[in-house]
């Protein structure tokens, strides 16, 4: 029997994508005019390389990220500059994250029967800027009992096991009475698989990305309000 | 912290400590085993080749002399050097002093010359008994990484510990950060920007400059010899190395002449609007040196500034417009772009050349070609630069050759002009501590006479 429903947070419970796709265009674009270089395809495949090897090995902080970026193409990111492309980075991702039309509503109807969990990896922020996104929606927080932010203060991040079980044991759930939401296969899907939950594959209807191919005989559904409906909650 | 960083510097200390104290003939030998391996035919060759093939950098063969040139050059030079236990005595003064190691050295390794810069560094660190933990350019850490494996084989062949040397296989900024922070000492090579990252890591350190070489031609020597050997720096490894110049400054009776014989070697003169199309190629934000420019071979070159040469054409020239960033013609271009300045005045083009290397370069090094001893001098004396080498080639003796004796190496210190260390070549005296004992001696005390005697004589006592 499920008792509790776990979330991922970004492109789950919020709408991001907008925010991170013209962030990440802008930096893209400042950084490949700052290391002097003229072949664009060279820079952005390198660039997604090092921004994925770094994902893959919990390395979230974006002027990090940025700094191996200009260590491959031979040169040293200018520490204030790459900070305050870092902070422009997390202001537009900020002003343009919204719930999503339908998430308030589903949190507050599950609530009312399941215990509720989000586990989200860090986003890598530092300093003055908040330190999650999750800090910016604080009209949902009260309906979740355990908010696990993953990757820092000595958690690592998803997909490894150690997150879900952290949240499952501050619910007192065990993992097959859990499900797990969420939209990256790797992380979500495959990471919740593993650590014994049932995964439930979001791939929201108004996020514009291709999707991975994953093999997956688990529900995926297209937007939150569409769990109300699942076969494993009755 | 990374635990793959820590662990290998744990193992490298190990090994420093098996060799600590090792006696001077083992260490030799040990030398000897992994310079042999790292210069044999066949070693330079796969090194060469994937290095090329990693960066598309340099030119196949010219880094296959390099590697073996730096390897050996080294290894001669160091051949009757005391790097163990006691190196000297001063009776007269009675003292002894004793050589010791640093202890694990991280090297970090440029992308135009990821395998020579670990063999010339790798035998001068060994012969000082330290170990040494490699942090390639992730772009060649292929190249890089085998260099290792040779030395590693080598010292495995012989019983030496393996671990005295070792490559990061995930080069990167924070990688190559954690491995300075954690290493006893870091030698780095690259450039200032490089140089300030090291010194962040906050241990010991020598770092070096970048370069922008500038050869003062006169009409008192033989103008197609100078521009023989000018060009046969310039084009080596496509002029990847800091050593090659970046610019000729030629005497006004001798201009023509040295144009003509620059030329006759493969000089291509652009013409004012093919100078602009190159300059924009260069820099296409105005300031920025473009990196698909880094020692690329000349017909790549004129093609992307839409520059028809003719066939056998070995470099570009420019003429100078103002020295200084202004004209970014007159920094460091790394490339195979030369670029032209006339003089009439010898000191006159000192201050210009002091202009071009506060825009780039100061502390490394400069060219010249002449006859007169004391414009040699003058160059030495009045320019901040750590070498200057006289009617040679310039890269190949900037760094130690067969046929001068500048230290061997394939890192040159810029001083403190560069924000530096050293000003010398960076070599095995380099990697040592000393200690020094000291027994007594028959006291003397010096008079007042006998400390300030020439001082009195014209200043008096008061």
């Amino acid at each position: 029997m499920i008792r509790a429903i776990l979330f991922d947070f970004t492109q789950t419970l919020v709408d991001s994508s907008s925010g991170f796709r013209l962030a990440e265009k802008r930096v893209k674009r400042n950084l490949f005019s700052y290391l002097g270089l003229t072949d664009w395809d060279e820079f952005l495949h390198k660039y997604r390389q090092i921004r994925s090897e770094s994902t893959s090995r919990s390395i979230f902080s974006r002027k990090t990220i940025w700094q191996e970026v200009c260590w491959f193409f031979c040169s040293i990111g200018d520490e204030i500059k790459l900070k305050e492309w870092e902070d422009e980075y997390w202001v537009t991702v900020d002003h343009n994250t919204r719930l999503f039309s339908e998430t308030l509503t589903v949190i507050m109807e599950l609530s009312k029967t399941y215990k509720l969990g989000i586990i989200s990896n860090t986003q890598g922020r530092v300093g003055e800027l908040r330190n999650h996104g999750l800090d910016g929606f604080k009209i949902i927080e009260p309906y979740f009992q355990s908010v696990i932010i993953a990757g820092e203060n000595s958690i690592p991040a998803k997909p490894k096991h150690q997150p879900f079980e952290l949240c499952l044991n501050q619910l007192d759930i065990e993992a097959h009475e859990s499900v797990y939401v969420g939209d990256d296969w790797k992380n979500d899907i495959c990471g919740s698989m593993k650590a014994g939950l049932q995964p439930v594959w979001l791939k929201h209807h108004s996020i514009n990305r291709n999707w991975p191919e994953g093999e997956f005989s688990g529900p995926t559904i297209t937007s939150l309000d569409k769990l109300l409906d699942l076969a494993l909650f009755n | 912290m990374s635990t793959d960083i820590k662990k290998m510097y744990e193992r490298a200390y190990v090994a420093f400590k098996v060799v600590e104290f090792w006696p001077q003939d083992k260490v030799d030998e040990m030398v000897a085993a992994v310079g042999w391996a790292w210069q044999k035919e066949e070693n330079a060759m796969a090194m060469a080749k994937l290095a090329i093939e990693e960066s598309s950098i340099g030119v196949y063969e010219d880094k296959v002399a390099k590697i073996q040139s730096k390897t050996r050059g080294s290894l001669w030079q160091m051949r009757d050097v005391k790097t163990c236990g006691l190196v000297r005595v001063d009776k007269e003064k009675g003292l002894k002093i004793y050589a010791k190691p640093m202890g694990v050295i991280a090297n970090v390794v440029p992308s135009t010359n990821p395998e020579s810069t670990v063999t010339a560094l790798g035998v001068n660190i060994l012969k000082t008994r330290n170990a040494m933990i490699v942090s390639p350019h992730p772009r060649t850490k292929g190249s890089t990484n085998l260099a290792v494996e040779i030395g590693r084989k080598a010292l495995i062949k012989i019983g030496a510990p393996v671990d005295l040397m070792q490559c990061l296989s995930e080069p990167g900024h924070a990688n190559a950060v954690e491995l300075m922070q954690l290493c006893d000492f870091t030698v780095a090579t690259g450039g200032a920007a490089l140089a300030k990252v090291v010194h962040q890591a906050g241990k010991p350190s020598h770092t070096v400059g970048a370069g922008n070489v500038v050869s003062m031609v006169d009409s008192t020597v033989d103008l197609p010899s100078a521009a023989a050997k000018i060009v046969k720096s310039k084009i080596a490894n496509n002029s990847a190395s800091c050593s090659s110049e970046n610019a000729v400054a030629v005497e006004e009776d001798a201009f023509n002449e040295m144009v003509a014989a620059l030329q006759a070697e493969g000089g291509y003169l652009c013409s004012t609007k093919e100078r602009e199309r190159l300059r924009e190629y260069y820099w296409p934000d105005g300031k920025s040196l473009n990196r698909d420019v880094v020692a690329k071979p000349v017909k790549h070159l004129a093609k992307q500034a839409k520059i028809e040469i003719p066939e056998g054409t070995r470099f570009l020239m420019v003429m100078g417009g103002k020295p200084g960033p202004e004209d970014r013609f007159s920094g460091e271009k790394v490339s195979l772009v030369l670029t032209l300045w006339k003089w009439t005045d010898f000191s006159e083009m000192i201050d210009r050349i002091k202009i071009m290397l506060e825009f780039s370069g100061l502390g490394h090094s400069v060219s010249i070609h002449s006859n007169r001893e004391d414009r040699q001098d003058e160059l030495a004396l009045k320019l901040n630069v750590g070498r200057v080498n006289c009617n040679m080639p310039h890269a190949m003796a900037n760094s130690g050759s067969w046929f001068n004796g500048q230290p061997c190496t394939d890192s040159l210190g810029g001083g403190t002009w560069a924000g530096n260390n050293t000003s010398e070549n960076i070599i095995w005296k380099h990697f040592l501590n000393y200690t020094w004992l000291s027994v007594p001696i028959p006291e003397f005390i010096p008079t007042d006479d006998d400390i300030f005697g020439d001082y009195f004589k014209k200043w008096g006592r008061d």
